[in-house]
């Protein structure tokens, strides 16, 4: 019997764990059920931002990542001119910009008594200098296009400069997003992209005081800063990849705020807590259901219309974003972003989509699944490992399009071996082999009417982002036309034809755009501003902007 | 299997249940229920819960209720169901790999310590690169040109860890093979093949029952693990798959913490606490001159 | 397996070597081992370039910025740094680089690679080698309890506990405990090394949680192979003889019995030293934890061929290293080997 002692310490060891485990049901966020209905302190000494990944040494050429990392980057560099919360162009390293009626010429007025963090005065002689730098080192991570900007000439303390074409969104593009870089510094560095945190020095409103790989950065309020006041005199950034992590730090008050949307249970969970806000806006990074349409059926607008309709995107938004999104424009532009047509909207109609297959040829087959031209219908829908959120809406998809006769098998693979497929050395010269794809582009692109054609254009070197293949003769058209507009009334008049045109081709179904939800301490510092599409972490966030 | 049935078919059998306990011993019996129940639940368990877990069947977050016991995930799937047919993927997984790193582990240990000095020199060199390659990396690549399949995972998971166990054979086969009573075979001129087999077996084959365990230990939670690097197939359900839409949706900080995530991670704890238990008990057993240990 | 008819083969490599021949097997095993390096060089080289898709989205820009690069500047890119050329050469300049010691810069963000592998190996040294460390002691000296005790309450307390925590997969005890000591009870941090080894009087706060969640994963394959190594060797006839001949029970425990069951536990140490390097990149995840696991893994998801390289190499030597290590020092721990007289 001397066996059965063994039994005994199991189920101590077992209660003792259970209830371990039980005194953790507490955790469960409800203890505090105050929302936020006092403002918090709109200045504060010290705050800490979790970022999930290390962004490099914060330089325009090393930062990691396009969100959050330019976002960090601006704490140190400043550009001519800033996106407000509306994403239009506000002054900043210029103090008045004068657009020359051709939108050809652009003449900037720069700011007086700037000086860079080492106490070098700032002069006009920087931004030609970064004009150059950036044209003869490409590699930036979001290295300004400035292969149209044809000459730069300074006039006392006023830049002009000139393109080759007009630019009614040269302002809001470039002049906006390109990081003006300290001629007494870069002149000497050869290889931008090796530089070092030392040489992380700009106009900026904050000072990089130290960087620590894959544990994060501590930034010092500038007190010199000549374009407003710092709301902060610290900032911390902390590394965190793992998000349950994150959201424990936020919820102990370690980090006081984090770059990334708060899953929507989460954030009904934080919402409960003492002193964290969530504060929501529209996001304009896109989701998309892309076809091969160089693929047959996928070459048939009406098999791609077919799709489209038996998807039904608000099921999609109520299931895996809990309603936090907004609904697609077939026509791929956010409505809430400048030029969008808000008349269009995504149809749902399953007995539509059958009769369309129907119409288009599909007998029925075996399994349930229609035969098209002696093939059933079967594809593998590629989606990236990395995106939870994309594997659910692949996974909702698969299931709807069932119901139509469509055999889908979701495949979930690496990013690196999704791109490998869909976008092959991203370079669509190089053709893709795949049949669908969960893919989506980020939000700059919503703020630039010229990606539209960059994303549908059938003429490579100018659709460099067409990656579903799309060839059609009247959207080439249209976004030559586009191109070519010397006003940005004129440009959003030919968006909204290209919107009406991609509405009737489906070259991908734009199923929606996740809104933005981030969490923050409120209890430590309430002066968050959110920018449009691009959420709270912007410079009018840290900084009171002398406008 | 046949006494775990028993066991599970007929507890009032209590002739039966005293066969097992005598032969395994209790923990070893623990084990083996648990294992074999376990088993059961593999084979039988999915057709039996309704739903192939799959698809939801219910709203986001859906509370348990009669037919729903653990309530739905993220999108409503149930969770209940998920566990059940998990429970395949996970115990092929240990097992397969488990049976595969201790066969090869074996042979190539023994034959390494006791073989020509070039075989010994071959396959410790090759087991020092295996262990060398990085696991990471290997899965990847692994996982993009040969699928994310369960089959891929065991295989990629055994070939990883056969090399480790391989030197622990051999130690152990180095260390029977100059104890006393060995040297004195030898030196009476002892053919080694036997001496190989009859005596050093004494010493090795209990060496054997841990590897296995622990191969098989290691593949359950190793690949719950991968499943939540991102690197399994998030599509299929698994024990390692419903962690990792528990971690994706940020279950542990919620109240639904006690019915998602912790079912999934006790499931893999028990499983491999039962395997252990086996483990510990044939060990036990399977040594006659243990039984003289006070 | 003609040779290991003769007897006398396998004895001559642990047993009666002369001096002479020693030294002939130790550069032997120089030789042996200089092989295995060579070959890891070889695939640490291999493996990056066969993952797919290549550094491009790293080097070129995240998201769309690296496709609306012209296909020209994407290949003036590559060439940047020395992609455009074959593979044999890149093999070359890898092989040369690596005989100057020069492991080149990270593509990621330009460091060398050198200056980051330095900074990552002492938190991962911290980390996981005090939670090998601990494991070790602990579950060697529970393991031996434990089979002395192997009928005994006590003993089946710890088998039941040390098999528990073995069995939890070390994320899902991480988040546990993260979430109990740090959110509930508000205890401890939840993430990261504070200021690092500035502040090193709040670092061990910081590194409680995870040399905890690696110790009590890890503790128990040391706690279960010195009981099953201990069972067998306390099982052996020559225990028996000692017992028979009155040696006294301490010394025959830990002298006769212990230093020979050590024998694969002292494998098993050195092997989990190997992987030391490699770090534990779930646990370094769940923490935030700035170690060498953390590296690695960014670095493969960045396709930082230099950094993957470098991470690798670290992993190599020592894993090479410390199965010599182990190689060498058998006869240390088991005194039968090192005299090689048999009674």
């Amino acid at each position: 019997m001397s066996y059965l002692s063994l039994l005994r310490p199991l189920p101590s060891v077992l209660i003792a764990t259970t209830l371990l485990l039980a005194s953790l049901t507490g955790c469960g966020g409800d203890r505090e059920s105050s929302s936020a209905e006092r403002p918090g302190p709109k200045r504060a000494e010290e705050l800490t931002i979790a970022v999930a990944t290390d962004e490099g040494t914060l330089t325009p050429y090393t930062q990691n990542t396009g969100y959050p990392g330019s976002n960090l980057v601006a704490l140190i560099y400043d550009k001519l001119l800033e996106l407000d919360e509306k994403n239009q162009p506000q002054p900043l390293l210029a103090q008045s910009m004068r657009a020359a009626p051709d939108n050809k010429t652009f003449t900037l007025t720069l700011r007086d008594g700037v000086t860079w963090h080492d106490g070098e005065p700032f002069g006009p002689d920087d931004v030609v200098f970064s004009v150059d730098y950036y044209k003869k080192h490409t590699v930036a991570d979001s290295a300004p296009q400035l292969q149209d900007v044809k000459d730069v000439t300074v006039d006392g303390n006023r830049v002009v400069f000139t393109l080759g074409s007009a630019d009614p969104e040269f302002p809001s593009r470039l002049l906006a997003d390109m990081r003006i870089l300290p001629e007494h510094v870069w002149s000497t560095i050869d290889k931008p992209e090796n530089a070092t945190a030392e040489q992380a020095i700009g106009t900026g409103p904050y000072k990089l005081v130290s960087y620590k790989k894959d544990q994060g950065y501590e930034l010092q309020a500038n007190p010199d800063y000549a374009m407003g006041t710092p709301k902060l005199d610290k900032i911390r950034v902390s590394i965190i990849p793992e998000q349950q992590t994150a959201l424990a730090a936020l919820r102990t008050g370690e980090v006081d705020t984090w770059s990334r949307t708060v899953p929507e249970e989460q954030a009904k969970g934080l919402e409960r807590q003492r002193g964290i806000k969530i504060v929501r806006g529209p996001g304009f990074a896109s989701t998309l259901l892309a076809f091969n349409n160089a693929r047959k059926p996928f070459d048939n607008p009406e098999v791609r219309r077919a799709i489209a309709q038996a998807i039904d995107v608000d099921k999609i938004i109520e299931t895996v974003l809990r309603g936090r999104a907004e609904r697609g424009n077939p026509g791929f532009w956010h409505p809430d972003a400048p030029g969008a047509d808000p008349a269009l909207g995504h149809v749902y109609d399953v007995a539509g989509a059958k009769e369309a297959l129907d119409a288009a040829g599909a007998t029925p087959g075996g399994d349930g699944i229609q035969v098209l031209d002696g093939k059933p219908l079967n594809f593998t829908l590629l989606v990236y490992s990395v995106s939870p959120e994309r594997i659910r809406v692949a996974e909702l998809i698969r299931d709807m399009l069932k119901q139509v006769g469509i055999g889908v098998t979701v495949n979930s693979l690496d990013a690196d071996s999704v791109d490998a497929k869909v976008w092959p050395g991203y370079d669509v010269t190089k053709g893709r082999d795949y049949d669908m794809a969960m893919w989506g582009w980020s939000a700059p692109v919503m703020l630039d009417t010229t990606m539209l054609p960059a994303v549908v254009d059938s003429d490579t070197t100018l659709g460099r982002l067409n990656i579903t293949g799309t060839k059609d003769p009247q959207l080439d058209q249209l976004a030559d036309r586009l191109r070519a507009a010397t006003t940005l009334e004129e440009r959003h008049t030919l968006l909204g034809d290209m919107q009406r045109r991609l509405a009737e081709i489906v070259p991908f179904v734009t199923l929606y755009y996740p809104d933005g939800a981030y969490a923050y301490r409120q209890d430590v510092f309430d002066g968050w501003v959110y920018q449009d599409g691009a959420g709270i972490l912007n410079k009018m966030s840290y900084v009171d902007l002398r406008r | 299997m046949t006494a775990t049935e028993v066991v599970l078919a007929a507890p009032a059998e209590a002739p039966a249940r005293r066969r097992l306990r005598d032969l395994l011993g209790v923990a070893g019996a623990v084990g083996v229920t648990i294992v074999g129940g376990m088993v059961l639940v593999a084979a039988i368990g999915p057709p039996l819960v309704g739903n192939d877990g799959l698809s939801p069947v219910a709203e986001p977050w859906a509370e348990p209720r009669a037919g729903l016991w653990l309530g739905g995930d993220d999108v409503g799937k149930d969770l209940f169901a998920q566990l059940v047919i998990g429970t395949r993927a996970s115990l092929a997984v240990g097992i397969a790999v488990g049976l595969i790193t201790t066969v090869v582990a074996a042979v190539v240990g023994a034959a390494a310590a006791v073989g020509p000095r070039w075989l010994e020199a071959t396959l410790m060199r090759l087991s020092d690169v295996m262990l060398t390659l990085p696991e990471l990396p290997l899965l990847i690549v692994a996982a993009a040109f040969l699928g994310r399949g369960i089959d891929i995972r065991i295989a990629i998971l055994a070939s990883l860890a056969w090399a480790g166990a391989a030197r622990v054979v051999r130690a152990g086969v180095l260390s029977a093979w100059s104890s006393p009573h060995l040297e004195v075979a030898k030196a009476m001129g002892a053919p080694a093949r036997h001496l190989l087999i009859r005596h050093a077996s004494y010493v090795v084959a209990p060496l054997l029952i841990p590897i296995f365990v622990r191969g098989a230990m290691r593949a359950v939670i190793a690949d719950a693990s991968l499943s939540f690097l991102g690197l399994g197939d998030p599509t299929t359900p698994s024990w390692g798959t419903i962690l990792y839409w528990a971690s994706a949706s940020g279950a542990f900080l919620t109240d639904a913490w006690s019915r998602w995530p912790l079912p999934a991670g006790l499931a893999i704890t028990v499983t491999v606490v039962a395997l252990a238990l086996i483990g510990v008990a044939v060990e036990d057993r399977i040594n006659p001159a243990m039984r003289r240990v006070r | 397996m003609t040779a290991t008819d003769s007897p006398g083969s396998a004895r001559d490599l642990v047993t009666g070597r002369s001096w002479r021949a020693t030294g002939g097997y130790l550069a032997g095993r120089c030789v042996e081992y200089g092989v295995v390096l060579a070959l890891a060089l070889v695939i640490n080289f291999v493996l990056p370039r066969a993952l797919p898709g290549g550094p491009l989205q790293t080097l070129g820009g995240g998201g769309e910025s690296v496709g609306l690069l012209s296909p020209e500047d994407q290949k003036r890119v590559l060439a940047e740094y020395g992609l455009d050329r074959s593979t044999s050469e890149q093999f070359l300049t890898y092989l040369s680089n690596l005989a100057r010691l020069d492991l080149g810069n990270s593509f990621a963000d330009g460091q060398p690679v050198v200056d980051v592998i330095s900074r990552a190996l002492p938190w991962t040294l911290l980390l996981v080698g005090s939670s090998i460390l601990l494991g070790f002691g602990i579950g060697v000296l529970l393991g031996a309890f434990g089979a002395l005790r192997r009928q005994r309450g006590k003993g089946n307390i710890l088998l039941g506990t040390a098999l528990l925590f073995d069995s939890m997969p070390a994320f899902w005890l991480g988040m546990l405990l993260i979430a109990f000591f740090g959110v509930f009870l508000g205890v401890l941090p939840t993430f990261g090394v504070g200021d690092g080894f500035d502040d090193p009087a709040a670092l061990p706060r910081h590194l409680l949680l995870p040399v905890l969640t690696l110790t009590l994963t890890g503790l128990g394959q040391f706690f279960l192979y010195t009981r099953y190594s201990m069972l067998s060797v306390l099982s052996s006839d020559h225990i028996e003889h000692g017992r028979a001949r009155g040696i006294p029970r301490r010394r025959l425990t830990i002298r006769h019995a212990l230093r020979p069951a050590l024998l694969p536990v002292h494998t098993l140490l050195m092997i989990e030293i190997g992987f030391l390097v490699g770090g534990a990149v779930v646990v370094e995840t769940v923490f935030a934890y700035p170690g060498l696991g953390r590296v690695t893994f960014e670095a493969i998801r960045a396709k930082d061929f230099p950094l993957m390289q470098g991470t690798f190499l670290v992993l190599t030597v020592t894993v090479v290293a410390m199965n010599a290590v182990a190689d060498a020092t058998y006869a240390l721990i088991d005194p039968r080997v090192r005299t090689g007289t048999a009674p």
